[in-house]
């Protein structure tokens, strides 16, 4: 059974990631966050989208990737969780892509521990990997306080 | 879920709601048919609305108790206490079907053919009532389905038989409520009547408009019944529309919004200096404000929906008690949040049931306290200084202040010792504390030793308070203050490292800037815990930066210190800032449950310039310090230490390099005295301070005497007699300053408090290591306990003492 899939897709350290389109509330440019002191390292703070309170997720952090160099040049992208919104930096923003989902395979062993938690499928593009995550899985608390040991 | 179906769940769970109080009313007012026909339309529709959505039980359930309600509505039953019950029971019945159909779509299994067959019982003597009744000798005409009883019973009543004579009354009683508007309305009274009646009220006439106007001869009884009871069916008419909440927290957040746009757009055309901007800008300013007012507004509600759903609750909890109690409730037209209003229903509803069961004595008891045999709870709303109050009250037999404290010693809530020396107030808000109950025997309506903690609990969550007064034999008082809304709250901002944070007007005590030089007599650090003297008293200080690690380095090289002095559990606490921003009204946003762990903010906040600033939660922040609240403090000195409780202790050095500690609470003050400043009065020494004249005490002559004695015979350090005495002010549990004149004052220790050793001598409670040195912890009620004696304990003492207090 072939079925195309819509994928919003960003890139943290030159690796592209991909997120369901209609998870995706909206992308937008990097904007000031408020540090919530003592909170665990994965969580960058909140921001203010219009009156609301969105906490925010350092994606890098989140997957064990190295902190990125971006600074004041990464993205935000609010994802809609079962949660509510949830904002995620993120080093780039990507294209939309429009994927086979007969391309889609497991994970493979190969990815780093923190990748492959959040990632649900792989998928081979002319040359390179599209990672596909899981946004629930993410948000996670209990995954995060073990991580961060606190 | 189906439209409908939803539609028919909030219909009937408001009018259920409706029911309850409107049976409780009937009870009272048994003749009233207007209640009689409301009730009967009620259990109408929903039988209707069951039949049309395939509830078969329910239908089944609620047509029973419409055809007995329909026998009640034409009279041909008088409403009975058993009758009553059946019919609750019904409405309760109905209640839980409907929770069940709201919870899983279908009605459930509960079987209620029996309560089916009694409220069918209940019915059939209704028929045999009515031959009875119309056999020999009434003045009841024949009973056709039409006419209603109300005019029966009435006619009765003026016939003959002096019991009827109460329905009377009860009607008259009625009357007294309707004004003069609704016999004009009616148009079956001339208004020249009407006009005659009020002005013969204005001279003095003590009857009401009904009973002049009968006695004018314009209008029978009747049809004064007929007028007024009409009146309230005629008149409810519907202007109000219902709202899904969430709409309006939507909404709230939008207007929100709004205000944060407009303040960006007022400075954007000051700038500008263009007049018709500034002029248009101005206008916006002015509707935004308004719109802001009015929707949160529309978050209010008035109490009385509250008051509604308690006079069931008071029939239901009196009746189970076997006591007569009568509920009055004063200003329901209050206003209150939505949100607070809920947060408030358990635990009023908890301390009425505490009320009856506990408070209000049985109808015997009362008689013989010569009080009126039927108690009464009053409840009363009102508006003051800003704050939403509710006052509780009852005429029962009080709560004995003692008896709370026993308890509470008894459960090992509060040391003995300290308990001895609460005031009545104090011993009698004990009560508070958690797992105490003074009910001699558990009931299942209250006493189970959860209860009063949980509403203190539940009340100061929404920032409110708590308080209890009792005068024994004459009832006991509950007061409760509670914020307006929760919607917004005045906030301080306040800036520290590169962050702002709110801090809510209701936890601020003052702010106060001091210069370096000040700072330096008045904070004292020792061991990464400061303290700050303020005015004579001795506040725990801490500074933000550090309890939230904040980076350095945007630190600003101040010669100022900025502190904001905050109230916290019944204690002070000062907090060192960077800087202090403004006042603000803040709309207090919920955090995301992932930084709830941390327990340091009660939410987070947009400010006016869109900035998010994080509410501290004074009360955690003090906790997190090691400033545990003075209650859970004695518990935790009752069981010596045996929980990881912080201890914050004042380190006192002795003479001969001994080391001493005592909890930082009991310190009043640090201070430094000249030794001449020392008197000698009835052979003791005292000193003036502060106007008074206080009493001063060696703290080495007071633990030991011996030494003591020694001591005065050489005179009292002769060696610095010329020089300073280093002193600590400290309150004993009478509240009397006394001055502990003490060898030298070392610093101040924070740790967690370990298992005590056993005490070496008396007047300490146990000794324990502090910075790897051996301490004495001072047992300061015991200490006090021998100053009122004069010194005049043996030192064979010290070992009965240390059995007695059984430490370790």
């Amino acid at each position: 059974m072939s079925a195309n899939q819509k994928y919003a897709t960003f890139y943290l350290n030159d690796i592209c990631f991909g997120v369901p389109i209609e998870k995706v509330q909206e992308v937008m440019e990097f904007q000031e966050i408020t540090a919530v002191p003592l909170c665990p390292p994965v969580l960058s703070g909140i921001i203010n989208l219009r009156g609301q309170i969105i906490t925010t997720i350092d994606l890098n952090t989140r997957l064990d990737l190295p902190a990125s160099h971006s600074g004041n040049q990464s993205m935000m992208i609010v994802v809609r969780t079962s949660e509510g919104p949830m904002n995620l930096v993120v080093d780039k923003i990507g294209n939309v892509m429009d994927v086979d989902t007969e391309l889609f395979e497991k994970p493979t062993e190969t990815l780093k521990p923190g990748v492959r938690m959040a990632t649900t499928h792989v998928c081979k593009l002319e040359g390179r990997l599209l990672l596909v995550l899981d946004t629930e899985k993410i948000i996670q608390l209990e995954k995060w306080g073990q991580q961060s040991g606190s | 879920m189906d439209e409908l179906v939803k539609d028919f769940l909030t219909e009937s769970a408001e009018n259920l709601d409706r029911l309850d109080q409107e049976f409780v009313k009937l009870e009272n007012d048994p003749g009233n048919r207007e209640l009689l026909k409301s009730i009967f339309r009620t259990i109408h529709t929903i039988k209707g609305t069951c039949g049309f959505l395939g509830f078969t039980r329910l239908e089944a359930l609620t047509h029973a108790g419409e055809s007995l309600l329909s026998r009640l509505r034409d009279g041909e039953l008088e409403l009975t206490e058993e009758c009553a019950d059946c019919l609750l029971e019904m409405v309760d019945r109905v209640r839980g079907h409907l929770q069940e159909i709201e919870s899983t779509e279908s009605e459930g299994n509960a079987d209620s053919s029996e309560l089916i067959a009694k409220l069918k019982k209940l019915q059939e003597q209704a028929g045999k009532k009515t031959d009875a009744a119309s056999q020999p000798g009434t003045t009841v005409e024949k009973p056709s389905k039409a006419a209603p009883t109300a005019e029966q019973t009435v006619k009765t009543a003026t016939a003959n038989a002096p019991e009827p004579l109460k329905a009377k009354k009860t009607k008259h009683e009625v009357l007294a409520k309707k004004s003069g508007g609704a016999f004009v309305r009616k148009g079956s009274v001339p208004v020249e009547a009407v006009l005659q009646a009020l002005q013969m009220q204005e001279e003095g006439d003590p009857r009401k408009i009904g009973e002049i106007l009968v006695s004018l001869g314009v209008i029978t009884l009747q049809q004064v019944d007929e007028i007024l009871r009409d009146k309230p069916a005629e008149e409810s008419k519907d202007a109000t529309i219902r709202v899904d909440v969430n709409l309006l927290e939507k909404q709230m957040n939008l207007v929100s919004e709004l205000v944060l746009l407009r303040n960006r757009l007022l400075q954007l055309a000051l700038d500008s200096n263009e007049r018709n901007l500034n002029a248009t800008v101005h206008g916006l300013n002015y509707v935004t404000s308004e719109l802001r007012k009015n929707v949160m507004k529309t978050r209010m509600q008035p109490v009385s929906q509250l008051f509604d759903k308690l006079p069931r609750i008071v029939r239901d909890t009196s009746k189970d008690m076997g006591k007569k109690v009568r509920l009055e409730t004063q200003g329901g037209d209050t206003e209150l949040d939505k949100s607070l209003l809920e947060a408030i229903k358990d635990p009023v509803t908890h301390i009425l049931r505490n009320s009856i069961d506990h408070g209000i004595e049985n109808p015997e008891r009362r008689a013989a306290a010569g009080k009126a045999e039927e108690g009464l709870v009053g409840i009363r709303a009102f508006h003051e200084g800003g704050n939403f109050h509710l006052l509780i009250a009852d005429d029962g037999a009080g709560i004995d202040a003692e008896r709370v404290k026993q308890k509470a010693v008894e459960k090992g809530l509060v040391a003995a010792a300290s308990a001895d020396k609460l005031s009545d107030s104090e011993k009698l808000n004990l009560i508070f504390l958690p797992g105490l109950s003074t009910a001699e025997r558990v009931t299942n309506v209250s006493g189970r030793g959860v209860g009063m903690d949980v509403v203190k609990t539940n009340i100061e969550r929404i920032g409110g308070r708590a308080k209890l007064e009792s005068t024994r034999g004459k009832g006991t008082t509950l007061r409760l203050e509670i914020p307006l809304t929760l919607a917004t709250i005045p906030a301080l901002t306040i800036v520290s490292g590169p962050s702002v944070f709110a801090i809510p007007q209701s936890a601020l005590v003052e702010m106060i800037a001091i210069d370096a030089e000040a700072a330096e007599q008045q904070i004292q650090s020792i061991d990464g815990v400061s303290i700050f003297r303020f005015r004579g008293t001795v506040l725990p200080l801490l500074n933000l930066r550090e309890e939230l690690r904040l980076k350095e380095g945007t630190a600003r090289k101040n010669s100022t210190i900025n502190l904001v002095v905050v109230r916290t559990e019944g204690r002070q606490v000062a907090l060192q800032v960077d800087s202090v921003r403004s006042t603000e009204e803040i709309v207090i946003k919920p955090l995301d449950k992932r930084f709830k762990n941390i327990a340091l903010y009660a939410g987070a906040a947009v400010l006016g310039d869109g900035r998010v600033a994080l509410i501290l939660d004074i009360a955690a922040l003090a906790r997190r310090a090691g400033m545990v609240p003075r209650e859970q403090q004695r518990s935790a000195e009752a069981e010596t230490g045996s929980k990881k409780e912080k201890l914050t202790l004042l380190l006192i050095g002795g003479p001969d390099g001994e080391r001493m500690a005592m909890p930082l609470e009991r310190v009043q003050r640090l201070e430094e005295f000249d030794q001449a400043s020392k008197e000698r009065l009835a052979g003791k020494f005292v000193m003036q301070y502060r106007g008074e004249i206080v009493p001063v005490v060696s703290l080495i002559e007071l633990l030991d005497e011996r030494r003591s004695h020694r001591r005065t015979e050489e005179g009292l350090h002769p060696e610095e007699n010329s020089g300073k005495i280093s002193a600590v002010v400290v309150k004993t549990a009478t509240r009397n300053d006394v001055i502990l004149e003490v060898h030298k004052i070392l610093g101040i220790a924070k740790l967690e408090a370990e298992k005590l050793h056993p005490p070496s001598r008396a007047g300490v409670r146990g000794t324990l290591v502090v910075h790897e040195r051996v301490t004495e912890l001072l047992e300061m009620d015991e200490l006090f306990e021998r100053l009122r004696d004069g010194v005049e304990a043996e030192p064979v003492m010290a070992g009965e003492r240390a059995e007695a207090e059984d430490v370790g």
